[in-house]
């Protein structure tokens, strides 16, 4: 007879058995990695693989020092954030404090919006409109330079920036901003002296958090910033990221069992490694700056 | 006590713990049937924590532990073999902050029955529990709104109405006046002396007044330990312990 | 003027400036892209294959390839990312130490870079498993990707529902099974259509981890069954925003256009649930 506690020992066990996909997945997606990376480093110390300042894995003579793809990948993160930074924290501070109420409500989806935006349209837009206007203050710029993808990178992180500091400024208790205030302070001395310090934990894990997905970001770089790892740090000129390379090599022949091949899953599980760790002390920092209690 | 009237819920020398800390001592208690009895004493005392075994609600709590019995018409309710939700379908409980769900004032009253598998008619059963918790006149014209639409005391009388569409023997009562305005609480008192011809009702309250007000008997706790039990109109003009005078007379909480 | 009000009119100032900034650049970039696509955008632009010529290309394939791919992708990550997320935060016991890896492998997934996502898939579904290019290695891939914002969402929609009317269910008598379904999964429905129509927008955006297993930019004809060669949209434009050819540029903004337009219409849809969600909880 089928009774209510028959019904839900059954459901239990049903809902048990989704979540083994669940399981196997995330233990899989590491194991891969892993798997698919060791021929790599059984052919290529492991050392010069870190350390070592040339990347040609394609083309004789074949080296495999990762340096010029973290070069590259490093133009992307430093332009985007010194771009996306200042303009997210401060858009961050015009919403939550200076912004009516009514044109926060219609703003805050605006900045939603720009989230939304798939990366292969900045790419395109970086690769077709951006370079030729770089061109127009920067004659020298070659066709494909970490400049126009670093911009549009930086405003790919900025809504994340943006709604993470305007998040943590909302959730101050009002009482702090009244007692700035009560003494005197301009609005600018509030946010700058008061607001922002006590909300240092959450700006600094939302730029941890941007500079992984700076990190990890693909179609951008892959369009606009070309494909060629040295050791310049010339915006102006190509590079090549991490990401990038990947998509290089898959898009060619690389059949399995080369060194080619599993090179893509070794430079994937460094940047698996290098994300892991940013995003790690990101969500660190958000959950110690969430135990606070005013 | 009047030993003739039939006893519906019986603690027999109950002791609970949350976690290695205990809460109540030494419970020996007879609730009779059809009369009102209240729970008094100060904040902390036990009183909430009681009240809530009846209905076996402290199971959601970590740690809880119990020793001794209860017993609700004779069966021990925490017996491995104990059929809860049935349990919890005829004891009715009412909580401190009225809590209807998120749905209709209709919904709200009909949810229960239905999963228990009453079968009947849904809008007599509606009307009725309305009228019996005096809420009728103000939402017979808008059972299908939302039910988080009306007041706080509105709200409670509600959570009265869909307790009583299970048809309880027992309602459990946990300081429910205490988030309501004076009017409401009036309203509310008046409900509670006429529910009590039909239901037993145990009310919690930290209002003396109130206890005295609406109360056939009284418990008074203090620390854990029931102190003093009995006719509530002895117990506020001749207290037996002095414990219970104190209190009353307010030199406790 | 004083220097101190002076500093704080400039800060002012310049607040609104940034913000006003993040509202051009979005101008901008819609703008410029929609000049460029207007003059392409055609029905016979919406019902044709790819092509040499850049005025004969069309978005047929794509826009079918999508489709399909984000229809089996949904239908593989919806039922397990929210059967899954239930199982975790009503069923499971909260002190377990699977739970706990678990929830905490969830999170971190959910951050990792799309593209290793792709390198996975193509390791996992393309080679180990033998599916190929086909468009199963594909959803299975994009629903690694999304299965874990589908199980984040899901957990936070059902950590909403407020314990007493949980406690309210429970008191009169419901089963565990009727309090979930009953109560909780209603409650938290709104907020987990919305974290879904977000995942869903997320795939549909996706190009890097379907280049890396081998979704191609060449494709004449639809997908006929689950293990037939595919193209996406994001991929078609990437495909010929990378040409030198300035035509097939202007093909590759028209197909952004129709991106965003897609896109827009399922931020609206989540925009408007989630109005309606706060309507309905109005305490």
């Amino acid at each position: 007879m089928l009774t209510k506690q028959k019904i839900d020992c059954y459901i239990k066990i049903s809902l048990r058995a989704f979540l083994i996909p669940s399981i196997v997945c995330t233990l899989f997606t590491i194991l891969f990695l892993t798997k698919e990376s060791l021929p790599f480093f059984a052919e290529v110390n492991i050392i010069d693989f870190l350390f070592g300042r040339s990347w040609q894995p394609l083309i004789e003579p074949r080296s495999f020092g990762v340096i010029p793809l973290i070069i590259g990948t490093m133009h992307i993160v430093i332009i985007s954030i010194l771009f996306a930074l200042p303009v997210g924290i401060l858009t961050a501070i015009y919403l939550s404090e200076i912004a009516s109420k009514k044109h926060r409500k219609f703003l805050k989806p605006i900045l939603e919006l720009l989230a939304g935006i798939p990366s292969v349209v900045f790419g395109y837009f970086a690769l077709i409109t951006l370079t030729p206007i770089i061109r127009i203050i920067f004659p020298q710029v070659e066709a494909f330079n970490s400049l126009s993808a670093a911009i549009v990178v930086g405003v790919m992180i900025l809504p994340l920036i943006t709604s993470l500091c305007d998040d943590a400024l909302q959730s101050l208790p009002k009482s702090i901003k009244d007692a700035a205030y009560a003494l005197g302070c301009t609005q600018f001395e509030a946010v700058f002296f008061i607001q922002l310090p006590a909300v240092l934990k959450q700006i600094s894990a939302s730029i941890l958090l941007a500079i992984s997905r700076a990190i990890g970001e693909t179609m951008a770089v892959t369009l606009a910033a070309g494909a060629t790892p040295s050791l310049h740090l010339n915006p102006l000129k190509s590079i090549q990221t991490m990401t990038s390379f990947i998509v290089q090599v898959c898009l060619g022949d690389a059949s399995s069992g080369t060194v080619e091949y599993h090179s893509c899953f070794a430079v994937a599980l460094l940047l698996f490694i290098i994300t892991f760790f940013f995003n790690g002390l990101g969500k660190l920092l958000i959950r110690k700056a969430n135990n606070y209690d005013y | 006590m009047n030993l003739l009237t039939e006893t519906l819920l019986e603690c027999k020398n109950v002791n609970i713990f949350y976690g290695k800390k205990q809460v109540l001592h030494d419970i020996n208690l007879k609730f009779p049937k059809n009369k009102v009895t209240a729970i008094i004493g100060p904040s902390g005392c036990g009183k909430s924590t009681l009240l809530r075994c009846f209905n076996r609600m402290n199971d959601f709590t970590d740690g809880f532990k119990l020793q001794g019995q209860i017993k609700f018409k004779n069966l021990d309710i925490y017996d491995k073999n104990t059929d809860v939700p049935r349990l919890r379908k005829n004891v009715g409980m009412l909580f401190q902050k009225p809590n209807p769900f998120p749905k209709s004032i209709y919904k709200n009253i009909v949810w229960g029955p239905k999963i228990n598998g009453f079968k009947m008619n849904y809008d007599e059963l509606v009307e009725k529990c309305l009228k019996k918790a005096a809420l009728w006149d103000e939402v017979y014209d808008r059972q299908h709104e939302s039910a988080l639409a009306l007041s706080g005391g509105q709200q409670q009388r509600l959570c009265i109405a869909r307790t009583i569409a299970l048809n309880p023997e027992f309602i459990l009562m946990d300081e429910p006046c205490s988030a309501l305005d004076p009017k409401s609480t009036n309203k509310i008192e008046a409900l509670i002396k006429e529910l009590s011809q039909k239901y037993t009702i145990i009310i919690v309250t930290h209002n003396m007044q109130q206890a005295a007000r609406i109360s056939d008997n009284c418990l008074f706790l203090l620390s854990g330990k029931a102190i003093e039990f009995g006719d509530t109109q002895q117990l506020f003009n001749s207290p037996k312990n002095p414990k219970t005078k104190n209190y009353i007379d307010g030199l406790f909480g | 003027m004083t220097t101190r009000k002076l500093q704080n009119k400039l800060f002012v100032m310049f607040s609104k400036t940034c913000c006003l900034l993040c509202i051009f650049i979005l101008l901008f970039l819609v703008i410029t892209t929609l000049i460029r696509a207007i003059p392409e955008l055609s029905f016979y632009f919406l019902n044709s294959y790819p092509s040499r010529f850049a005025n004969k290309a069309g978005i047929k394939a794509a826009l079918v390839g999508s489709f399909y791919l984000i229809g089996l992708t949904s239908l593989i990550a919806l039922p397990i990312g929210v059967l899954s997320a239930l199982y975790l935060e009503e069923y499971s016991n909260k002190k377990s130490i699977i739970k706990k890896t678990l929830e905490l492998n969830i999170s971190n997934l959910a951050a990792m870079p799309s593209i290793v996502y792709g390198l996975v898939g193509l390791a996992l579904f393309a080679r180990f498993l033998n599916l190929g290019t086909s468009l199963l290695t594909g959803s299975l891939t994009l629903s690694l990707l999304i299965l874990p914002i589908i199980i984040v969402s899901t957990q936070a929609a059902l950590k909403t529902v407020p314990k007493s009317v949980t406690l309210a269910g429970y008191a009169m008598g419901a089963h565990k099974y009727q309090v979930v379904f009953g109560l909780q999964l209603p409650y938290a429905m709104t907020g987990i259509l919305t974290g879904i129509i977000l995942a869903i927008s997320r795939a549909i955006g996706e190009s890097a981890p379907l280049i890396i297993v081998g979704a191609v930019g060449y494709v004449s004809f639809l997908p006929t069954s689950l293990f037939d060669s595919y193209t996406v949209l994001p991929i078609q434009i990437f495909n010929w925003a990378g040409r030198p050819n300035e035509d097939f540029h202007n093909r590759s903004a028209a197909a952004i256009i129709v991106l965003l337009l897609v896109l827009l219409s399922f931020n609206l849809v989540a925009i408007y649930l989630r109005q309606k969600s706060l309507r309905n909880k109005k305490i």
